[in-house]
């Protein structure tokens, strides 16, 4: 059942995407950034369309607090300002493919929550990107007992919530079946949204496809970099991969050692953005650089389709995964140059 | 001692001769000991440099982690996944004897814990977070097994300090004075015994005028 009516508007939403699109930062303006200090990056901020966020934060924050701040606002009012400005199934897609961010929230919140944190901490770490209302996550966070949290989010209809996890969640105290459940619920809300009548959902169907393997392969290369292995894991992947489906997941992660695993990832069609990447894990044993480049594939994978379909949701995914990326990107030089972390270190973390 | 409470007498000579014997005996002893906590304090003072040495590596490598994690997921998202994790690590504390020392054993359970039991969700939590959990976790299980050791040195330490202490009164204090003692006694009763005979001989040298 749509949440959303009305007709969809592809072309005004592509259109006004792609303008947007052309005020992301370029490469090079990374490199600039690397070579300025945290003061100089703010001010570069300043002027750019961060410029609101900035200037109504640096009253209260200063440096690389200011920045992250300011970015993660920033990012929150674009995805809201898509969705405001988008309609019909579209709306409702770009609404699912966000739900991301409630789902985020919700975390933030039950953990906050659980763990007796400050209401004013917990409100600063919301990032209102998603279909939730900032007055309900308000609410949420100002909840004076378990109960009247728990009825608060059977309230809510974005995300979908099985009674009995939250109830167990929330009584142990133990979230990681919680949090794992809802990000599995993330994915089959989003797959059983798209209805797959014209071709272009069909493409964004495999796109969404190939995000849940990257997630998934993620998942499963942190597990073994870890030492964990065994079938019993296969219960944390989310059904519905393009190339890597569950029983090939749990072949997988019961393998021997990593070179399987690496086997694996090569034979995929992921392996043509990672190829330098898995050479490198193969000298060194570092799982970081592979993790990047399943960013970097996922990123060149939602291009590669928003060039084939450029009046459907796919550009508009394309804007949202650069946009979340930039915003990843500056955050990444203004914490690593706070952290005295090494240019080329930082460098290595950027992903374009 | 002071030798005027000497008694000079036979049996005070044999206690005197008991309580030599008893305290070199204590005093041998006591040099095994001191020896064999100097060699145990200096084995552990290897492994302590050695834990030392880890914790800087480790915390170096730790706040790295961090400062990657923070980078690139950004310090909203690691402070939430922190927010998840609402146990702390448990250790249980013993002790065992090492030559009248007591000193702590720590048992830190569930200080390491695999990614799937940090309390946090597996599939929404990015690796980094995972990597500076992990680095975090074998810190702490490096401070822990530091701290064991640090302790039993100190108590190893202040306990060669007394076994020192002791062995040095015994050697320099107790049983010089035993020995001085014993001489004294020695030297009084000789003296008791020259006079004894000098006495006799008189005896006897006055009878013999008495009957001749």
């Amino acid at each position: 059942m749509p949440i959303f009516g009305g007709a969809s508007n592809y072309a005004y939403v592509c259109a006004r995407v792609k303008a947007k699109k052309s005020f992301l930062l370029k490469k090079e303006t990374f490199r600039r950034l690397l070579s300025m200090d945290i003061a100089e990056i703010g001010r570069y901020l300043g002027e750019t369309q961060y410029r609101n966020e900035i200037t109504a934060l640096g009253a209260r924050y200063a440096g690389a607090t200011l920045v992250e701040l300011g970015l993660s606002q920033n990012l929150a009012k674009t995805y809201r300002d898509i969705i405001d400005f988008s309609g019909g199934h579209l709306k409702e897609l770009i609404a699912r493919y966000l739900e991301f961010w409630d789902i985020y929230n919700i975390k933030t919140v039950i953990r906050g929550k659980l763990t007796a944190a400050p209401a004013d901490e917990i409100r600063e770490i919301i990032v209102s990107a998603g279909a939730l209302k900032q007055e309900y996550i308000n609410r949420l966070i100002t909840s004076s007992s378990n109960e009247e949290l728990m009825d608060l989010l059977r309230q809510q209809k974005v995300v979908k919530i099985d009674e009995e996890i939250l109830r167990n969640a929330i009584s142990t105290g133990k979230l990681a079946a919680f949090e794992d459940h809802l990000d599995r619920m993330y994915y089959h809300s989003l797959l059983s949204s798209i209805k797959e009548k014209t071709l272009s959902e069909k493409r964004f169907l495999e796109f969404i496809r190939s995000e849940v393997d990257i997630t998934n392969l993620k998942a499963l290369l942190k597990l073994r970099a870890e030492g964990s292995s065994g079938e019993a894991l296969s219960q944390y992947f989310i059904p519905g991969g393009k190339e890597f489906r569950i029983d090939r997941l749990t072949k997988m992660v019961a393998s021997d050692g990593m070179k399987d695993v690496i086997q694996e990832v090569r034979q995929s069609s992921y392996a043509d953005y990672m190829r330098d990447a898995l050479e490198a894990f193969e000298d060194e044993a570092e799982i970081s650089s592979v993790i990047r480049a399943l960013d970097r594939a996922l990123l060149e994978t939602s291009e590669k389709f928003s060039h084939l379909y450029p009046l459907s949701v796919l550009p508009v995914v394309d804007y949202m995964l650069r946009k979340k990326r930039e915003v990843d990107n500056i955050r990444i030089i203004t914490r690593g140059k706070e952290s005295n972390l090494e240019s080329e270190i930082i460098e290595e973390l950027l992903v374009y | 001692m002071p030798a005027q409470e000497i008694q000079p007498t036979r049996s005070e000579l044999l206690e005197i001769n008991r309580k030599i014997r008893l305290t070199e005996n204590g005093h041998k002893i006591l040099k095994l000991k001191r020896d064999g906590l100097i060699l145990e304090f200096f084995r552990i003072l290897d492994e302590a440099k050695d834990i030392r040495g880890d914790i800087a590596k480790r915390y170096s490598e730790a706040m790295e982690k961090i400062a990657v994690a923070n980078a690139v997921d950004g310090v909203i998202a690691v402070r939430s996944a922190a927010l998840a994790i609402s146990c702390e690590p448990k250790i249980s504390l013993s002790t065992r004897n090492f030559m009248g020392v007591v000193v702590p054993e720590i048992d830190s359970a569930k200080v390491c814990t695999p990614p799937e039991e940090r309390g946090y969700g597996l599939l929404g939590t990015s690796p980094h977070i995972d990597l500076a959990a992990d680095a975090f976790q074998r810190l702490i299980d490096t401070v822990i097994k530091a701290a064991e050791l640090e302790t039993t040195m100190r108590r190893l330490l202040e306990e060669i300090e007394r076994t020192k202490r002791r062995v040095n009164a015994l050697e320099f204090k107790v049983l010089p004075e035993l020995k001085d003692a014993k001489r004294f006694i020695e030297m009084r009763l000789e003296e008791m015994e020259r006079d004894n005979i000098f006495r006799l001989k008189r005896i006897k040298a006055k009878g013999r005028e008495a009957s001749g």
